[in-house]
């Protein structure tokens, strides 16, 4: 079994990390177990509560099971850590930092009068110093970096004896040197561009609180990696009496600035392995057609963006690269110091303008292909078709509770609400927000046939999986007998025999044969 | 070609004969309900019709079977026979070996469903 260490920062880095879940369930992570922190200053963020919904879900359904698995859906384990600093309604840097205290106290140094307040001054205007963080840092990278570091320190702490989830994230990183860890963040928002430079040595900070002899040392003993998403979004300033909120006009300008710190900064690049580097020419308005823009909380909930599964294609592609290179150290001879491999790219479309597996897992398409392909059709055997309910009324599945199939309809609705029936964004989901994101940024096709994309509640039903869910040109279809249908042969091929556990692992043995009958059937 | 029937024992044979083709009929048509059975496809959902489109084609076999015994018996020996007391006779045996002919098919149906495995299609019709 493998461990990968992920850290999803602010309202981008939990959007990439449900990427990441979403291949996990899928089973793109066999027999890896993922440690994810999900990191956020605004622990009422739409994103932060999504993210936290998809995983208590994956955790029920994989319940049944002891560890990883391998060559099925939900085959990763997932253990969810969360940190959010304790911002209460009127927290403002001025209260954390004591900024009164600091501006009384003065110093005169050969005549030059100054403060302990005046280096601060020179960053944080008396707007932002007063600033509510209850909804996070809102793009003030400046002082978001000093909060951030600060509340780290102090939860470690504060909770070393009675152990919160940062602390025993961060022990768990202790005891197993050698660990992956990968970062994602956006570069030009507030929470993920605060984070990502200063929390290697936060976690360090951390670890050092926390070890018994005060030698922590997590930099030099693990493999960070990360990616940092430029300016893919924007949207309209929404419409506060707050004198601080974040606007997406000077999100190309934030970016720029924090690439700039990236390239010359030499602790980030001795800290990192790899920094993946993912942005587009034109970013997507994401502006909310029936209510107005909010500066944070619940409310503040962005589609899912194809975006986000290029940042979660570098997290599996940085797990694979560490594990086929542990002891490699970069180096650059010129600078005389290790250096990062910064690596960018662009992402190409097939001849007929569409994002292919290709476009995002490059060497592993065909692996991406198969099992995204299981999950999508699963998603229309197990939403629609119900194909859970039919196997608890089967003697093989008897084991199969309500709640269970519950789960797992819920699950797969996130993936793609096929019934339209999600109650804040019916017949939407992770697959198709993805599919629209891709559309609104001029492609013709996201990685499955339109068709897939175009069904109703009613036709989702007697969808055409076997022929009509893959591209054209792809190879991957299965037959059906004259007066036959997708669904009837695969439950004449998914069999009605008995398994030995599935009175125990129902759900697993369930998603295990499910995910072998899928495969048979499409020739992988 | 069936020759006129005349003599009781030409009648006799007709009657054995008639027997021996509607329980050759019954068979077909068991044969004939497997493969419908088979054709109908599982319906997706929480409720699946299916089974009971089964038994409804189950019920037409029967019926069919019942009609077609009756039709062959009529076209193959009825009307060959002409005397009065001979087709009062024969016909008593016409319908009971339709009735015969349909009764193995119904009988000998719900045996090989209910010996089949649980979820399977044939195992549907009666469940």
């Amino acid at each position: 079994m493998n461990t990968y260490n992920v850290i999803a920062i602010g309202g981008t880095g939990m959007r990439c990390a449900e990427s990441l879940v979403q291949l996990c369930a899928m089973g793109m992570f066999d027999n890896t177990e993922i440690n994810l922190l999900a990191l956020d200053t605004d622990f009422e963020n739409g994103n932060f509560k999504r993210l936290k919904t998809l995983v208590d879900n994956y955790n029920r359904i994989t319940a049944d099971r002891d560890g990883v698995a391998s060559d099925t859906l939900f085959s990763a384990k997932i253990n969810y850590f969360t940190f959010s600093p304790t911002y209460t309604s009127g927290t403002c840097f001025d209260i954390i930092s004591r900024y009164s205290e600091a501006q009384t106290n003065t110093h005169d140094d050969d005549g030059v009068k100054w403060q302990d307040s005046d280096l601060v001054d020179l960053f944080l205007t008396p707007e932002m110093r007063k600033m509510d963080l209850q909804h996070g840092y809102r793009a003030q990278t400046q002082m978001g970096s000093m909060l951030m570091y600060h509340a780290i320190k102090e939860e470690a702490l504060n909770n070393k004896q009675r152990g919160s989830d940062l602390v025993r994230y961060v022990e768990q990183l202790m005891s197993n040197p050698g660990s992956i860890v990968f970062m994602f963040g956006s570069v030009f928002g507030g929470t993920g561009a605060s984070s990502i430079p200063i929390l290697p040595h936060a976690l360090q900070e951390a670890a050092r609180i926390i070890s018994k002899d005060g030698q922590g040392d997590l930099l030099s003993k693990n493999y960070f990696g990360t990616v940092m998403l430029t300016n893919y979004f924007s949207f309209d300033s929404p419409n506060t009496k707050d004198e601080v909120y974040a606007t997406s006009d000077k999100f190309a300008l934030n970016s720029q600035a924090a690439l700039s710190f990236y390239d010359e900064d030499e602790t980030v690049k001795s800290t990192y392995k790899r920094l993946y580097l993912i942005g587009r020419e034109r970013p997507r308005n994401v502006s909310r057609k029936e209510t107005e823009s909010v500066t944070g909380g619940a409310a503040q909930r962005n589609p899912e963006d194809y975006i986000e599964l290029a940042a979660a294609s570098a997290a599996y592609d940085f797990y694979h690269w560490v594990q086929e290179h542990l002891a490699k150290t970069i180096s650059n001879k010129n600078l005389g110091a290790a250096t990062a491999e910064i690596y960018y790219r662009t992402i190409s479309s097939d001849e007929e303008d569409c994002l292919s597996f290709e476009s995002f897992f490059g060497a592993d398409k065909d692996k991406f292909a198969q099992k995204c392909g299981i999950m999508m059709a699963s998603a229309f055997l197990f939403g629609p078709q119900d194909f859970a309910t039919n196997r608890r009324n089967h003697s093989s599945f008897s084991a199969l509770t309500e709640a269970d199939v519950k789960n797992i309809r819920d699950f797969f609705r996130h993936f793609y609400d096929l019934e339209g029936i999600d109650e804040q964004e019916p017949g939407s989901g992770w697959i198709r927000q993805m599919q629209e994101s891709a559309i609104e940024q001029g492609y013709q096709g996201f990685l499955f046939n339109q068709a897939a994309y175009n069904t109703t509640p009613n036709s989702a039903r007697k969808f055409k999986y076997n022929e009509q869910m893959y591209p054209e040109k792809s190879a991957f279809k299965f037959d059906t007998s004259l007066l036959s249908n997708a669904y009837d042969t695969f439950k004449k091929e998914f069999g009605d025999m008995v398994f030995s556990d599935s009175d125990k692992s129902a759900v697993s043995a369930l998603l295990k044969r499910t995910y072998d009958t899928f495969s048979k059937l499409y020739g992988f | 070609m069936v020759s006129k029937i005349t003599t009781a024992v030409q009648l006799h044979q007709a009657e054995m004969a008639t027997y021996m083709t509607d329980a050759i009929i019954g068979i077909a048509f068991i044969v004939l309900i497997i493969i419908i059975a088979n054709m109908i496809s599982w319906q997706p959902g929480a409720h699946d019709g299916s089974p009971a489109k089964r038994r409804v084609w189950f019920w037409i076999m029967a019926v069919t079977c019942l009609f077609t015994s009756l039709g062959v018996n009529y076209f193959s020996w009825l009307r060959h026979i002409s005397k009065a007391q001979f087709v009062t006779e024969y016909i008593i045996h016409m319908i009971a070996a339709a009735v015969v002919g349909s009764l193995i098919y119904a009988g000998i149906t719900y045996i090989i469903c209910k010996m089949q495995k649980k979820d399977t299609k044939l195992a549907s019709i009666f469940k």
